[in-house]
């Protein structure tokens, strides 16, 4: 190519555009909003943010794949904040109340680990949240959180020592 | 794996496939998306590292239209006209089209055509110009540069100023340092021709005096013609709301009138309005929080409504003329729009021209939204508050069982009593979970009164009650006492509390 003869650059075919990026990855970050904040609502918020942030920035990222960690991290960084509310974390229980009644009603072990989950403090909860739904190494929870591997290793640690201590065995009085 | 994770994972998947999720972008979403994808450009970054060369014969899509030797600041000038924009530059510089340089991101948008970069104008070619200019080598990005975005009409708001208006200084985000060092941003909005534009200008540190002149003469030399057919997005309405600006934005789409709410970051949207209904379809967000919250309600009208009324549960009333939406984009609806009490329900009512209500309808706010199931049933209970939240509208409630009689007797020696039960009654408490239940906005604190023992009840302060509650202690308030612990039955209704009472122990 010379520039100034008339030839011109131009961009290839091969770009993500924004519908694509949005079916690709938003669905999962409201999960993921929803499993951490236990608002369905709240969560759709959450990553619609997230990803305006994150599309935002997209034209800057040197590794257009990173997006999809990229974005996580926005939604786990927008949770967190969220929950330094207390209404947020009202909110998170009526959700979990919510979430866990709407369809199939599960009043057993289940629903006790729900309420446990939602005691768990929020950044315990997103470490559990990222480990065991989103199945991310330790290495991947600690980029999402803005952490060491160590840290996410006490977080979870920490929870799960709590959600035994909190779930009882026995059923209803 | 133990059974607990198995059990943990299982609640997490069962609770993640419960989530609705949306299969496309929402067009408010689509559209604040496209406003914060910077400054000068939708993804062209991405594909700056895979760019490749494409001849175009004659590069006749870039290249000026014709060549005109008006003067514009110093040097010979071109005139090039791009989407019906006519502008007079440099010669040297090159008029860009946004969609061959990548800035519109795909054509699968163009569903929703605005806002759209429609022109752009630089020193130096696309790829050069857009992307990151503050990473690129020393001399090879564009000291400055234009883009022109074309935005739904509008009919109100700062953007309706006639042509021609002047650039004004911009505060870009600070994450664009990065890219964009120490450069200077200007932006202008403006309406001509019955089309609606934005304009963003970026000089760097790098621009010489004549390269901001000619800039300056190239923005004040446009001219516009107007679009092809009639506007299918307008303006109807703009405010501010919680600290953040909004617009209410009505669009034509192919099945039917959509109105969507815009902010910078947020874009919230419906549509599949019903002309022929007397029930109000109403959409609604809340915007800041705490003390500063405030809640945008909006929906469209039939086309007799004239004027709508909205009430919240303890709040004023707040009413606006009926928005009138261009026949091009709905011949049959109006839209309204309004700021009101960001919490509770809120009923809105259209008027005709004489006065009488032909139209209604009411919205929630996420927090008065109605628990599809309670984690209590409806019904009075006994059991212990276990904590008292008085800002969440919530109380930790310990369920237990308050038995008397045979119940009393025979659970007290199961529980390795003997003789008859104390005071004739026993409480069984053999499960520690707690439940999470949410006030109804009647709701009623009963306390004794155990100066006047023990059938006088006064009504309770919540922010005491959650005192004594928390220090599990007795809290004073003059001759009133809140016991923290004490016994209570709850009465909840459409799972909401409706009332919790002291229950009377020796």
């Amino acid at each position: 190519m010379s520039q100034g003869t008339g030839i011109v650059r131009t961009i290839v075919e091969d770009r993500p555009d924004l519908d694509d990026l949005y079916v690709r990855h938003t669905p999962g970050a409201v999960r993921l909003a929803a499993l951490i904040t236990g608002d369905a609502d709240l969560a759709q918020d959450i990553a619609h943010d997230a990803f305006l942030r994150s599309v935002g920035r997209f034209r800057h990222l040197r590794q257009p794949e990173a997006f999809e960690a990229y974005l996580r991290r926005a939604v786990v960084n927008a949770c967190t904040s969220h929950f330094r509310r207390r209404k947020v974390e009202a909110t998170y229980l009526r959700g979990q109340a919510r979430m866990a009644t709407v369809d199939e009603p599960d009043h057993g072990r289940r629903d006790e680990l729900r309420v446990a989950l939602s005691a768990l403090p929020a950044r315990q909860r997103a470490a559990v949240v990222l480990r065991y739904y989103a199945d991310l190494s330790e290495h991947q929870a600690g980029e999402a959180l803005g952490c060491s591997e160590a840290a996410v290793r006490s977080m979870v640690a920490r929870a799960m020592e709590t959600l035994r201590e909190r779930i009882p065995r026995s059923e209803d009085t | 794996m133990n059974d607990l994770e198995r059990d943990l994972r299982a609640v997490l998947d069962e609770d993640a496939r419960r989530v609705r999720t949306p299969a496309t972008a929402p067009e408010g979403l689509r559209r604040s998306a496209r406003r914060r994808q910077v400054l000068f450009g939708g993804l062209v970054g991405v594909a700056a590292a895979a760019i490749v060369v494409v001849v175009i014969a004659g590069a006749s899509v870039l290249l000026p239209l014709q060549n005109d030797q008006q003067p514009i600041g110093e040097g010979p000038v071109t005139t090039g006209t791009m989407n019906g924009i006519t502008i007079t530059y440099p010669s040297s510089w090159k008029l860009i089209d946004p969609d061959t340089a990548g800035l519109n991101g795909s054509p699968t948008m163009g569903e929703s055509p605005f806002p759209r970069i429609v022109l752009a104008l630089a020193p130096t070619d696309p790829s050069e110009t857009f992307g990151c200019p503050g990473l690129a080598a020393a001399g090879e990005a564009a000291p400055l540069l234009m883009t022109i975005q074309e935005e739904p009409l509008a009919l109100d708001g700062p953007a309706s100023t006639p042509w021609p208006v002047q650039l004004a200084p911009m505060n870009a985000d600070t994450s664009e340092a990065g890219c964009y060092p120490d450069w200077q941003f200007l932006r202008a909005g403006w309406t001509a021709s019955g089309r609606t534009f934005e304009a963003r200008v970026g000089i760097s540190p790098d621009a010489t005096n004549e390269e901001r002149d000619a800039l300056s003469a190239a923005f004040a030399s446009m001219t516009f013609e107007s679009s092809d057919g009639d506007a299918t997005q307008v303006v109807l309405a703009h405010g501010t709301a919680g600290g953040e600006d909004w617009q209410l934005i009505a669009a034509r789409q192919t099945d039917g009138l959509s109105l969507s709410l815009d902010t910078r970051t947020f874009g919230t949207g419906s549509g599949g309005y019903d002309p022929t209904a007397d029930e109000l379809s109403l959409t609604s967000h809340v915007f800041g929080t705490g003390p500063e919250a405030e809640r945008v309600v909006f929906g469209a009208v039939p086309e007799g409504v004239v004027r709508v009324e909205a009430t919240t549960g303890g709040g004023p009333t707040v009413s606006a003329d009926v928005l009138d939406i261009p026949n091009e984009i709905d011949a049959d609806l109006n839209a309204f729009v309004l700021v009101v009490e960001p919490v509770g329900v809120v009923q809105v009512n259209g008027f005709d021209a004489s006065g009488q209500i032909i139209a209604t309808g009411s919205a929630r706010d996420r927090a008065t939204a109605p628990l599809p199931a309670a984690a209590l049933e409806d019904g009075r209970h006994f059991g212990y508050v276990r904590s008292v939240d008085p800002d969440a509208g919530t109380i930790e409630f310990d369920l237990a069982y308050f038995l008397s009689g045979e119940e009393a007797n025979d659970a007290y020696h199961a529980a390795g009593g003997t003789g008859p039960v104390p005071n004739d009654h026993f409480v069984v408490n053999d499960n520690p979970k707690l439940r999470t239940l949410h006030f109804s906005p009647d709701f009623r604190l009963r306390l004794l009164d155990w100066n006047h023992c023990c059938e006088t009840f006064f009504d309770g302060d919540l922010s005491l009650f959650a005192q004594a509650i928390e220090q599990q202690g007795d809290v004073t308030d003059g001759d009133l006492i809140y016991r923290g612990q004490s016994q209570w039955w709850i009465t909840i209704e459409n799972g909401l509390v409706t009332e919790i009472e002291e229950q009377y122990s020796p």
